[in-house]
């Protein structure tokens, strides 16, 4: 009986897997192209078109800032993202003070353990819950933000301004709690690399991996547990 | 400003967004079956999802007014789109200020042929990213196994130092470059979700509070910032 639900578990996982990476890489790949419709309309419809030579002197200073983090932020945040949020966040964005806390959240509401099967799933849930809520304030705000901050009051709009700070906070305790020593590693690293003044793609990429090799090497040491 | 708020623009805008929202919706439901069939309750389902909306609304309200700020600069529409898709406010005031000084624009005062070429660039700039997940992204994964050779503690490990190397960076900013507010405001979530984990979860055992963690400190930290330097 009970390995009957195992396999059981698993098969329903695999299809699962199987469909989100399928799926995943169809709707990114839909998504680059569509990406450009904007500069297409006003190309075509509207006769607005910078020429070649424009668009590269404005896009290649961009190169220069992100092209390491293209290649090491996706691998970056993996481990805590897995496959199926890896598809649904680079699609949607927002990783840092959206996506992450939101699956987080999901998977220790319910109680899973994470980068497990049962966390993957459970994550998918709170992420794409995250990303239609998202959806709909963004497009509330497109269409009459003006409006709304008229009439929000001044203190809120200072406090939305400190938004990341705060989640960061709130996820900073949690974190901390289930392995302080990594987390006095992860701190020490990020004032160092601070302190060298690194270009921002080696700072961000460079306090995660160093992390991650000094804590799996504590732990293979038998220092950490 | 006409044109970058034209009807037309709005429509060719919202294909990217409608994609974006239709992977989540075809996910989610295959996501509900699966949990179903791997033996989660109906009430386990809605608690994910709903921890997931919750948790969402406060920096969400954030992002939405980041669209009225970036929508100074490019236009309603193109706002719209950047900050409903991958990216986040930070990234693409980055980007169109690099794009725009580069090309010897002021921001705020463009004219339609700069934000055109703004919005070119911001195109542009995610879309690296997305290459790389969509060749990539199980090779990350198989990297993960092989580093942690089917060890679930050096798993966790890895997925502990990723979070808070993530977030410990963000973190020793808020102190480094001392911004007062920043650190009213983490300090604020910080100490709200630590009573409420220790007190709460751990010690009166409420286990529903789990939920409620981030958004509660993320507002506690919010109203201490605004109410220090209102």
């Amino acid at each position: 009986m009970e390995n009957n639900s195992t396999v059981m578990k698993q098969s329903a996982y695999t299809g699962f897997r199987i469909f989100v990476i399928w799926f995943g890489r169809l709707t990114l790949a839909i998504a680059i192209v569509v990406s450009f419709a904007p500069c297409l309309y006003l190309w075509l419809v509207e006769d607005l078109f910078p020429g070649w030579a424009m668009i590269w002197q404005s896009f290649f200073p961009i190169i220069l800032t992100w092209f390491l983090l293209w290649i090491t932020e996706p691998i970056s945040y993996f481990p805590i993202l897995g496959i199926t949020g890896t598809y649904v966040s680079w699609l949607s964005g927002n990783i840092h003070n959206l996506r992450v806390p939101c699956s987080v959240i999901a998977q220790q509401a319910v109680g899973v353990e994470e980068g497990s099967e049962e966390g993957d799933v459970i994550s998918a849930l709170g992420l794409c819950a995250s990303v239609i809520v998202n959806l709909i304030i963004v497009a509330l705000f497109a269409v009459a933000g003006t409006q709304i901050l008229a009439v929000i009051p001044v203190g809120m709009k200072i406090g939305f301004d400190y938004a990341l700070p705060a989640v960061t906070g709130s996820l900073m305790f949690t974190f901390m709690l289930r392995n302080w020593k990594v987390g006095v590693i992860a701190i020490v690293m990020a004032v160092l690399l601070n302190v060298l003044n690194l270009p921002y793609a080696f700072n961000l990429s460079g306090v995660i991996f160093s992390t991650i090799i000094i804590s799996v090497f504590l732990l293979k040491k038998g220092i950490l547990k | 400003m006409g044109v970058m708020n034209s009807a037309g623009l709005w429509v060719a805008c919202s294909f990217i967004v409608i994609v974006t929202l239709v992977q989540s919706l075809v996910i989610m439901k295959r996501a509900v079956s699966t949990a179903g069939e791997m033996g989660f309750s109906g009430s386990q389902i809605i608690t994910a999802i709903r921890a997931g909306a919750i948790s969402s609304f406060g920096p969400s309200c954030a992002v939405g007014i980041g669209v009225v700020a970036l929508m100074a600069i490019i236009g309603g529409p193109a706002a719209w789109m950047r900050l409903s898709v991958v990216g986040s406010l930070g990234f693409e005031l980055m980007n169109v200020n690099t794009a725009i000084t580069a090309i010897g624009g002021t921001l705020g005062s463009l004219t339609d042929m700069q934000m055109t070429t703004g919005l070119w660039a911001l195109c542009l700039s995610v879309v690296p990213y997305m290459i790389n997940v969509i060749f990539f992204a199980p090779s990350y994964e198989k990297l993960l196994h092989k580093v942690s050779g089917g060890d679930p503690r050096v798993f966790n490990i890895i997925m502990t130092a990723t979070f808070v190397g993530l977030f410990g960076r963000t973190t020793v900013g808020f102190f480094m470059y001392f911004n007062i507010g920043q650190v009213w405001a983490f300090s604020g979530a910080f100490v709200t979700a630590g009573i409420m984990v220790l007190l709460g979860i751990k010690k009166l055992k409420k286990q529903w509070l789990n939920e409620w963690t981030l958004p509660v400190g993320m507002v506690a930290g919010m109203v201490l910032v605004a109410f220090m330097l209102k």
